[in-house]
């Protein structure tokens, strides 16, 4: 059962609008949708045996949604690792005209699915699960598709959600091609 | 092989095309995966008995386990009798492998379960040799030839001194191990990190423009224009030996200067690490009038490549290029921080290396965009009538560039001027001379 529809479709609203300002290389724009303390993070894919363990389950729920309390855990070798700053940097690299992975501009299509939306009163924080489907074209045949799943926080800042916490995982533990794009 | 003489041109640094087509692609698996040292993995993927991870020689699967008996040993990833991997993780912990086809068990140390005695043909195919370098695993499916400390030469001296740094602590492991695919045939990609430092400034232009900007400060840790000490590439094993190169060798004060006005920003004990890390250097290399402070970047022949030990902050990234047919590479990264630096600059030297060099880096794709045009046309028919150029520097082919008072003693390796493609030159020189003599060996 669907917890609260209004959020649902407030968020799928979002969470495609998003994917259109993307695929339309609007990242200024994209960018006024993230709140100042964002934390975006996409870890590397590795196979490993899986476990049924609490314990470990706890800690990989722990993980997505950005609730490991020690911090030498969070130490890794990311993906993404980003705060605001960060982001910044990688949108005015866009902008410089020599960011040849970008050049010509990728022809992207973000496909969001499975959205999940529920609210966290005491946290006052909104919280999202969805799957994305990017389907990238860099110039002449070379294509590629990245599946994966993200995890959100959104807080509510002038009755406007602004994300503050995304945990992508994507589903290639061989990357198809190297990442120049965002998910 | 015959043709090989034919498509390097030491005198002239012109090499064919041919050198990446599919007839040559066959041949080296054999020549130079089946006969080199291939860096597999370190010791910290494997720390405890029943510990494994799996990778590559060349195309070959292969595993490291680390064996109920506390010894790490290579196995090709192959069950005796299924042929099927015995191992279908990336890594992870077991008491016994077991062969997915019919079950049947191996213990850790290789063998099979349940037969008496253990005859070799029920064993796992051990990698013919395995060798550990400051905890860096390589392994050769040849079981004779070079020792390991033979193939790395002299730039057994950077790793010692610049990247392993055993004596104040060594490298930690970051967790996640980062794969993905990147077109071009593996010898672009590795003769790019041995010895082309004149890309940089041009593929990478993005980057740089944001630094001179102070968009990021944390991204590139380098003082930029403002540094005005020299700066060198350099060449082990020339002519005589394995070719390794070592790229951005920065001799003098400027780059430490600048890691302590970084470090400043971070804690005193970031500063402290700072220091820590050039008075061990200046400790173990006090009988040299002169030294690197560091390098950023190099290649260990054939596909082992360094990045990222230019300063103190940035972790060190290990990569290893796989080859995956004539013109696709598969590339397998690991990330090491300082174990001894303090958390604080653990996270800055983290940061710095996945910002530039992860797969999803500011770097990386700039890279895979030039390799992915150039896979696509290095077997048209014009490209095959006009050869790679390497001859930058041929003029001053085999000179040491070091001032006669740096000299006694002098650093291990031949030191070159920053722009010169000398290094590739000695690649294809050493990889002709693996196509061309002694038997193969498959990989
Ligand atoms: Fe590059």
């Amino acid at each position: 059962m669907v917890r609260d529809p209004q959020l649902m479709l407030e968020v799928a609203e979002l969470l495609f609008r998003e994917a259109e300002l993307l695929d339309d290389g609007s990242f200024h724009e994209w960018l006024e949708g993230v709140a100042d303390d964002i934390r975006y993070v996409m870890p590397a894919t590795e196979v490993l045996p899986p476990s049924k363990e609490p314990q470990v389950l706890k800690r990989r729920e722990q993980q997505r949604w950005g609730e490991i309390d020690v911090q030498e855990e969070r130490l890794r070798f990311w993906l993404y690792d980003e705060d605001h700053n960060s982001l910044t940097m990688r949108i005015r690299r866009l902008d410089t005209g020599m960011a040849y992975a970008e050049l010509p501009e990728s022809i992207t299509s973000r496909m969001v699915t499975n959205v999940r939306a529920w609210e966290e009163p005491e946290e006052g924080l909104i919280r999202v699960t969805s799957k994305i489907l990017v389907h990238q074209v860099r110039h002449e045949d070379h294509e590629d598709f990245f599946v994966g799943r993200r995890w959100d926080k959104y807080r509510r800042v002038d009755g406007q959600l602004r994300l503050l916490w995304r945990y992508v995982e994507l589903g290639h533990p061989v990357l198809p091609r190297t990442i120049s794009i965002l998910f | 092989m015959s043709g090989i003489m034919d498509m390097v041109h030491l005198d002239t640094g012109l090499v064919d095309c041919a050198a990446y087509s599919p007839e040559v692609y066959v041949e080296e698996l054999d020549r130079v995966f089946g006969r080199t040292w291939i860096f597999v993995g370190h010791v910290a993927q494997v720390p405890r008995p029943g510990d494994f991870v799996t990778g590559w020689i060349g195309e070959t699967p292969v595993a490291l386990v680390h064996g109920g008996d506390g010894a790490i040993r290579g196995f090709v990833n192959r069950c005796a009798t299924s042929q099927r991997p015995f191992l279908a993780y990336d890594a992870g912990h077991l008491d016994r492998l077991t062969c997915p086809a019919h079950r049947r068990g191996y213990d850790t140390l290789g063998r099979r379960l349940g037969s008496e005695p253990a005859d070799d043909a029920a064993c796992l195919t051990p990698v013919p040799r395995l060798s550990v370098y400051g905890g860096l695993v390589f392994g050769s499916l040849a079981g004779s030839g070079e020792t390991l400390e033979e193939h790395l030469g002299e730039a057994r001296w950077y790793l010692d001194n610049y990247v392993l740094r055993e004596d104040i602590g060594g490298l930690q492991l970051l967790p996640g191990v980062q794969r993905y695919r990147m077109p071009g045939n593996w010898k672009l990609l590795a003769e790019n990190f041995a010895g082309d430092d004149y890309h940089v400034a041009i593929t990478h232009a993005s980057v740089l423009s944001l630094r001179a900007q102070q968009v990021e400060p944390r991204i590139i840790n380098s003082p930029g224009r403002q540094a005005t000490d020299p700066i060198f590439s350099v060449a082990t094993g020339y002519r005589h030996g394995v070719p390794h190169g070592l790229l951005e060798v920065r001799v003098g004060d400027d780059f430490y200067n600048h890691d302590l006005m970084r470090a400043q920003t971070i804690s005193p004990r970031a500063v402290d690490w700072v220091n820590t890390r050039k008075d061990a250097v200046d400790r173990r290399l006090a009988h040299l009038p002169a030294k690197p402070y560091s390098f950023h970047v190099g290649n260990l022949f054939p596909t082992f490549s360094i990045i990222g030990n230019g300063t103190s902050l940035e972790a060190v990234g290990l990569l290893v290029w796989h080859p995956r047919g004539p013109n696709e590479t598969a590339v397998t990264q690991l990330g090491f921080v300082d174990a001894g630096a303090p958390l604080e600059l653990q996270e800055q030297m983290a940061f710095a290396l996945s910002h530039q060099q992860a797969a999803a880096g500011v770097f990386a794709p700039d890279d895979h965009e030039n390799f992915e045009r150039l896979a696509k046309s290095v077997q048209t028919a014009v490209a095959r009538t006009v050869p790679f150029n390497y001859e930058m520097g041929l003029a001053d082919e085999g000179r040491d560039v070091r001032p006669p008072e740096w000299q006694d003693p002098a650093w291990p390796g031949l030191v070159l001027p920053r722009f010169t493609e000398l290094i590739q030159r000695d690649f294809y020189r050493y990889w002709m001379t693996l196509m061309t003599t002694g038997a193969g060996n498959g990989a």
